[in-house]
């Protein structure tokens, strides 16, 4: 559950400490320098959802999460990420409009879970 | 690099077919390739095979020196390749650059795949195996997914609805009706197409092409062997492949493929043609909205106008733009390995002026074949020749 007044938790990224180029990751050599030096480094949470659609047919791996929503929001500090929504909406009417505010509100290990900001609700 | 031609082609039916092996596919299709080339099968320097998911789906890979051995080729070398979607694609511009660069005087690609005995979630893991385990994958997202977020992009950026998308469908479902080849040619409706069940939304059922099981196969010679072809020859003007990132973290617009881009203008500079000057095309719809985003990376449209296009017709077979005359993915079928070499047979077709939903003139084809999340393209472009 998000409270409306906190921040979002932190998402773990890596960041090229020769150049600074940011990346979503796992990735062993920058994409930019090409240094084997990417470092986990965490940003801010939030950003805005390019994408999302609802994944009805599951692979045999996520058969038990069915349906889904995976969603795409790019971070605030450039970074796009593939995740899913928190909610899975019930109708279109439901879900979060394109370019909305999102925020980080849970997840596991490498799957970002993704809610609308509270002021966009 | 020298000129390339096709001297024979060889399918099977794409569907359903059951209790017939892999292998047999592959051999029916490249045994009618050779036969129909009029040429010596002992003389085939090399074959490329392109194959996706027979290792999970069949437990049984080497398919390219088995197929090799049924068809009883030489000691020549065989090779199998994978690039997800893209792998007859592939093969073929292997089995191209081996004449071209004169390492043989004749090449044979085959294209197979079996699918239709695995249930979906078995066939959505397979192809799942061309999502980056290490990113994307682990989101859950699935093929499907990868164009329901294009789709959702595109119609919120270009104002596209749900009836003009799904004239992509019904042109390429009834183009399926027409192709004795095609798995599901079906007269639909933009009701029935609308009011389908969801897959994946805002997919649809029939905004997605079904498993299939098929083979394809294209055998390619130099000048040198044309005098003893039986078929009229059709000219490879082209054949290229380019990348595009692997993750939809890398793709700055999820409304094009950068692979497709690329290898469009590396086949264009190669046939010193562009987009205007082709006369047909077999492009990668493995959905409706698929084959809108293709079209537009070919330079055969302005961005924004796929749907467009399909819905005044312009995409039909008498259409100034034809695209899929033979069903495409949608209505032909998508045995994921055979489809790069499908498309080539189909051209082929076009060009020798006999196929069943003939394009009237049809000089110059063009055919596309994407893998993965766009991480593999080629692009083919094939001439009729005048002998």
């Amino acid at each position: 559950m998000t409270l409306p007044f906190s921040n979002p938790p932190d998402v773990e990224i890596l960041r090229c400490a020769a150049c600074g180029q940011l990346d979503p990751g796992p990735r062993e050599l920058c994409p930019t320098c090409f240094s084997p030096r990417m470092e986990q480094v965490a940003v801010a949470g939030r950003g805005v959802l390019v994408s999302w659609t609802l994944v009805r047919r599951p692979p045999s791996r996520f058969q038990a999460d069915g349906p889904y929503a995976v969603a795409v929001v790019d971070l605030d500090c450039g970074v796009r990420l593939t995740g899913r929504l928190a909610e899975v909406p019930n109708d279109e009417a439901g879900a979060p409009a394109l370019g909305a505010r999102m925020r980080l509100s849970g997840g596991t290990a490498g799957m970002a879970l993704f809610a609308p900001e509270p002021e966009d609700l | 690099m020298r000129p390339v031609f096709v001297a024979g082609i060889g399918s099977t039916a794409f569907g359903r077919h059951p209790g017939t092996a892999i292998e047999s596919l592959a051999i029916r299709a490249a045994d009618a390739a050779i036969r129909e080339s009029g040429l010596d099968r002992g003389d085939i320097g090399a074959l490329y095979l392109g194959n996706f998911v027979a290792g999970p789906l069949l437990g049984q890979e080497v398919l390219a020196g088995l197929v090799a051995d049924g068809l009883g080729l030489p000691q020549i070398p065989c090779t199998k390749v994978e690039g997800a979607c893209a792998s007859g694609g592939i093969a073929f511009r292997h089995a191209f650059l081996a004449v071209a660069t004169g390492m043989c005087d004749m090449a044979l690609a085959v294209g197979a795949e079996k699918m239709t005995h695995a249930d979906t979630a078995a066939v959505t893991s397979a192809l799942n195996c061309a999502m980056d385990f290490r990113s994307d994958g682990v989101s859950g997202l699935t093929f499907p997914g990868l164009f329901g977020l294009a789709w959702r992009l595109y119609e919120d950026r270009y104002g596209a609805t749900r009836d003009d998308i799904s004239a992509v469908v019904r042109k390429n479902k009834g183009n399926g009706l027409k192709n004795p080849l095609a798995q599901m040619g079906a007269d639909l409706t933009t009701e029935e197409i609308g009011a389908a069940r969801l897959i994946c939304d805002p997919l649809r059922l029939y905004d997605c092409c079904p498993a299939s099981d098929g083979a394809a196969a294209v055998l390619l010679v130099s000048a040198d062997r044309l005098r003893d072809i039986a078929p009229a020859p059709v000219e490879v003007l082209a054949s290229a492949q380019a990348r595009g990132s692997a993750r939809i973290a890398g793709h700055p617009d999820l409304c094009t493929f950068e692979a497709t881009v690329a290898a469009a203008h590396g086949a264009y500079a190669q046939a010193g043609i562009t987009a205007e000057d082709v006369s047909c095309v077999e492009l990668h719809d493995c959905f409706s909205i698929a084959e809108i985003i293709d079209a537009e990376d070919l330079g055969l449209m302005p961005r924004g106008a796929g749907a467009a296009y399909a819905a005044e017709g312009r995409t039909a077979v008498g259409g100034d733009r034809p695209i899929n005359a033979s069903g495409g993915l949608l209505a032909k079928g998508h045995p994921v390995g055979a489809t790069g070499l499908g498309q080539i047979y189909e051209s082929v077709l076009q060009l020798r002026g006999t196929h069943p939903n003939q394009v009237q003139g049809a000089r110059i084809a063009l055919t596309h074949n994407l893998g993965g999340t766009g991480v593999a393209c080629t692009v083919n472009i094939l001439r009729a020749t005048d002998a």
